[in-house]
């Protein structure tokens, strides 16, 4: 066999590994669950009809606390049966949003689940062995969460991203019981 | 004198001539190769140069829109990704389709989502998905206090981009089209959309020579051979006058 074909050899040996390391950095926007399936999950496809919690001028000051910077929309659509609500939030990891969908009841995450991912590195928070740690998080009284959460190298904006939603998720189902 | 001390000496007296008049090409060069190597710290690549006569230079021109959607008090406005309202940029997505204000919300449709704002700029929601009546969005208009969508499951109306219900067709004078901008927003838009390069290109541009036009990188080029033969005959020099001691 010549030297060149034991090269092509062996690269292709190697090749699918390479590819395997560098499928992350190349993906582009990845929709887990849409929305509407992220809901229909949540209420048992009892859905329940869609509430408003709008944004005020003292809500915002506390979630532009929590997110490092002013939320992006003066109306949060949520849905809840009056045990749980749902919401819906997106937040930039390093340049795009991440879609996440939370569940709360009773003032702890039940449920957290990404939707939409489309940051070129840092998907791995999308697994539910990462997912499964918000599970039984609350709101600490300086409005961070009573519970750590592991990171995962190389994923470290999308964690704190989620992390940051995860807390406005908990703060605003907070203020929307509060206005009930 | 013999022919070989006669020589070192001119070597000596050009190698330090012209490594003078070099020098400052030469610490150009280092200086941009360093900035270079660093875009993302120095953020070279986000920060922008919008000199009117560098752009020139390049061969760029002021070319806002001339055309938008008109409001009773105010306009809206786009430039590729970026859209405009009354002269503030409010986000940066895909051009719209159609743009409505109905009881003080403004809405802009692209084909898959609806966005509600203020008229001071402030997005109130986004609306995608099931939140729609259905999809692509193809028209949007209004009539009275209804906002209207045209989809490929129907004509739907809305008074707050929350509850829908499907409307016969609506006459042609409803939906919203585009017109030629006033003279002052087509003013404004031209000032804010001044043409601007990320630093980074414009470094890039000057260390490769590309900046000084077709024979730039000759320029470059030359001075990366002088910088070369300074080398040579400078090794040259020390390691004769380390022989001789």
């Amino acid at each position: 066999m010549s030297s060149a074909e034991q090269l092509i050899r062996r690269l292709s040996r190697w090749l699918p590994c390479g590819l395997l390391v560098a499928a992350p950095a190349f993906a582009g926007e990845t929709v887990y669950l849409t929305t509407e399936q992220f809901v229909a999950e949540t209420f048992a496809d009892k859905t329940p009809r869609i509430e408003l919690l709008w944004v005020t001028k003292d809500v915002s000051a506390q979630a532009s606390h929590i997110l490092g910077h002013a939320p992006p929309q003066l109306r949060q659509r949520y849905w809840s049966d009056g045990a749980k609500s749902a919401w819906v939030l997106e937040e930039i990891g390093k340049e795009e949003p991440i879609t996440a969908g939370f569940v709360v009841r009773d003032g702890r995450i039940e449920q957290a689940r990404v939707l939409t991912y489309r940051e070129s590195r840092g998907m791995e928070i999308h697994y539910p062995v990462f997912l499964k740690q918000y599970a039984g998080t609350g709101l600490a009284p300086d409005y961070r969460l009573d519970k750590n959460i592991d990171g995962i190298s190389g994923a470290t904006l999308s964690v704190r991203a989620m992390e940051r939603m995860t807390r406005l998720a908990l703060y605003y189902d907070r203020i929307a019981h509060a206005n009930k | 004198m013999s022919a070989r001390t006669r020589l070192i000496r001119l070597l000596r007296h050009w190698h330090a001539r012209i490594g003078v008049l070099t020098a400052l090409l030469f610490l150009f060069l280092a200086v941009s190769g360093i900035a270079l190597n660093h875009t993302d710290a120095l953020r070279l690549d986000q920060r922008k140069v919008s000199a009117h006569w560098l752009m020139r230079w390049y061969g760029l021109k002021t070319e806002g829109p001339m055309q938008g959607y008109l409001f009773d008090h105010g306009y809206f406005s786009w430039s590729g990704r970026q859209w405009v309202m009354d002269g503030r940029v409010i986000g940066a997505e895909e051009p719209p389709l159609g743009v409505a204000e109905v009881a003080g919300t403004r809405y802009v449709a692209t084909a898959s989502a609806l966005y509600l704002y203020l008229p001071d700029g402030r997005l109130v929601d986004k609306l995608q998905g099931a939140a729609l009546p259905a999809t692509p969005l193809r028209r949007i208009g209004s009539r009275g206090a209804w906002l209207l969508v045209d989809t490929p499951q129907g004509v739907f109306a809305s008074s707050d981009g929350l509850a829908w219900r499907p409307q016969q067709q609506a006459a042609k004078d409803v939906w919203a089209h585009v017109q030629p901008l006033p003279l002052q927003a087509r003013r404004h838009l031209a000032a804010l959309f001044v043409p601007s390069l990320p630093l980074e290109r414009i470094v890039l541009d000057l260390h490769s020579g590309r900046l000084f036009g077709r024979h730039g990188p000759l320029l470059m080029d030359t001075v990366a051979g002088i910088l070369l033969l300074l080398s040579l005959s400078g090794v040259w020099i020390y390691w004769r006058s380390v022989r001789k001691r």
